[in-house]
């Protein structure tokens, strides 16, 4: 609770400080709390850090440097959130002065708290308590667990719940702790991110069936938006169950969804068509037959006959196609949807709206804008996105860095996009004109 | 953006600099450092503490070191600051410009023959 109480304070500072130190203030904080004991030495400390919130805060919004305005890039430590800052106004006396002795109250009543009741309210070391579990996981905890009701707690189940309770904790060590008990292979990686889990805060099971002890199909609804998803995972029969497959699409707009179960026949439709398909555009045409011969090969091997789900069957292909090409980039999609009867070719004005609220909830994909020591700018940004939708983020990313001495785009993680959008930068970063 | 001044050196500066003529320390080893050197007397607040970090840091005073090998644990993962050469010599200079002040005093029997 102190601890918190500190980081809370720590929000006087400004941004950049707070990008800079706050991690370590509040670990500075973590080692005097656990060393000084005693009333009087945790009044003491209250007293140090309250002297030096008042010298220390108008001292560092003298000396701030620009920051973020307007960028939603994410800048929390300790679970806590932060705010951005937009102007660089300074903090007026009586705000100053009415947050002193505000805080100064508050603390007060605090420490005699904490001191008197600290053995009470204390909880066994690793055994957390139920109300710990209940406001840890929440409601989500809730949605995870009653989704056993009716439904047999088979393998693919047991996995489907623990991933779904560490997904929407939102709490990166349990998402960790997920991936090395449940998925060491990490066919789940792209689900297990606190990024994924920020944009959609995390999902809702609308329903789902296990017709399988090892397989699970699913259907999920963002809880921050209306948007649906359609999943199944696959699980390895191990004493502890592991991911073997997992996917999982989103549902578009005014589309209907189609439940495939591939035969025979239909997964040689499949593999004659991936191999026209790499034939006709593939860039080597010697790789594209390679990887031809290796699909038939392995439908003639009959490694194919146990797969009736199309997403697993599309990964299965994109795995034999990666190990021949090596390229990352070549994938076999499976989209379960089809739209309905009589719809005109191309994304209707649904679509299109949905998708530029999609990005724009995803803040275009800029996961961070933030200025490094030596006043280096930062920029990690995971697409090339849509120029039309996204051009005012971009500008206003980098006009937050118009003061950076020199700046790292980080697209170790970007996985392409938009080519207007590379123009849209370089206009913004070398005072070039766009191409009409 | 105004530029953070060392000129002249601010007590807490001086205090980090002469905690880091020791060893190589963490922002919690500094301010241990600083109140051990003060006998308890002067205990730097985060806010302060970093800050003159952060100002040092810009006028490469003191330096970021990468904390020992093999220790990977969020507790070691702590920045380390190391005095440079530049920051040594800036704490003698101090160190002796406050020694000439003390001369100064003696002579003026600023301390009534108490011994400083």
């Amino acid at each position: 609770m102190s601890e918190k109480v500190y980081a809370w304070l720590l929000r006087l500072f400004p941004a950049g400080f707070r990008q800079a130190y706050g991690k370590e203030a509040l670990e500075l904080f973590r080692d005097r709390w656990r060393d000084e004991r005693g009333l009087f030495l945790r009044l003491r400390l209250w007293g140090d850090l309250l002297a030096d919130l008042v010298i220390s805060v108008p001292r560092e919004y003298r000396f701030a440097r620009a920051t973020l305005s307007g960028q939603c890039a994410r800048s929390d430590f300790a679970a806590i959130p932060g705010f951005h800052v937009l102007a660089d106004d300074r903090i007026r006396p009586t705000s100053l002065l009415l947050g002193s002795m505000l805080a100064a109250v508050a603390l007060g009543g605090l420490t005699i708290l904490s001191s008197i009741a600290s053995t009470d309210l204390r909880e066994a070391p690793g055994v957390p308590s139920k109300r710990s579990v209940d406001a840890r996981y929440g409601p989500i905890g809730a949605v995870a667990l009653s989704l056993g009701a009716g439904i047999p707690d088979t393998p693919a189940e047991k996995v489907f719940k623990a991933w779904l309770l560490a997904f929407n904790s939102g709490d990166p060590s349990a998402m960790k702790t997920f991936s090395k008990l449940y998925d060491p292979t990490e066919k789940m990686s792209r689900f297990v991110t606190r990024r994924l889990q920020t944009s959609t805060g995390g999902f809702e099971v609308l329903s789902a069936t296990s017709p399988e002890p090892t397989f699970i199909h699913f259907c999920v609804k963002e809880i921050k938006s209306p948007t649906t998803g359609l999943g199944s995972m696959r699980v390895n029969p191990t004493p502890t169950p592991t991911v073997a497959a997992f996917n999982m699409d989103e549902i578009p707009p005014g589309t209907v969804i189609t439940e495939i179960k591939l035969d025979a026949a239909e997964r040689h439709r499949v593999i004659k068509g991936t191999i026209a398909t790499l034939n006709e555009y593939y860039v080597s045409p010697k790789v594209a037959q390679q990887m031809a011969d290796a699909l038939l090969a392995h439908e003639r091997n009959g490694d194919d006959n146990a797969e009736t789900d199309g997403g697993f069957f599309a990964e299965m292909l994109t795995a034999k196609m990666q190990v021949v090409s090596h390229d990352g980039h070549l994938r076999v999609v499976y989209k379960p949807f089809k739209t309905k009867e009589g719809a005109s070719v191309g994304p209707t004005p649904e679509e299109i709206a949905h998708h530029r609220e999609a990005m724009k909830r995803n803040n275009c994909s800029f996961e961070e804008v933030r200025i490094l020591p030596h006043n280096i700018g930062y920029l990690k940004f995971n697409t090339f996105p849509d120029v039309d939708v996204c051009r005012s983020t971009v500008e206003g990313a980098m006009k937050s860095l118009r003061h950076a001495d020199a700046i790292i785009f980080d697209l170790r993680e970007n996985r392409g996009g938009d080519p207007h959008m590379v123009w849209c930068l370089c206009a913004a970063t070398f005072s070039i004109t766009e191409p009409t | 953006m105004p530029k953070r001044k060392l000129d002249p050196l601010p007590p807490a500066a001086f205090q980090i600099l002469l905690a880091l003529a020791g060893a190589d320390l963490h922002g919690y080893g500094i301010m241990r450092q600083v109140a051990d050197q003060t006998g308890g007397r002067v205990r730097l607040g985060p806010g302060t503490l970093y800050s003159s970090i952060q100002s040092l840091l810009e006028e490469k005073l003191i330096e970021e070191i990468n904390p020992a090998d093999g220790k990977d644990s969020e507790q070691d993962r702590r920045r380390v600051y190391r005095l440079s050469p530049a920051g040594r010599k800036l704490a003698r200079n101090e160190a002796e410009r406050l020694a000439d002040l003390l001369r100064v005093a003696r002579a003026k029997n600023i301390f009534r023959g108490d011994y400083v």
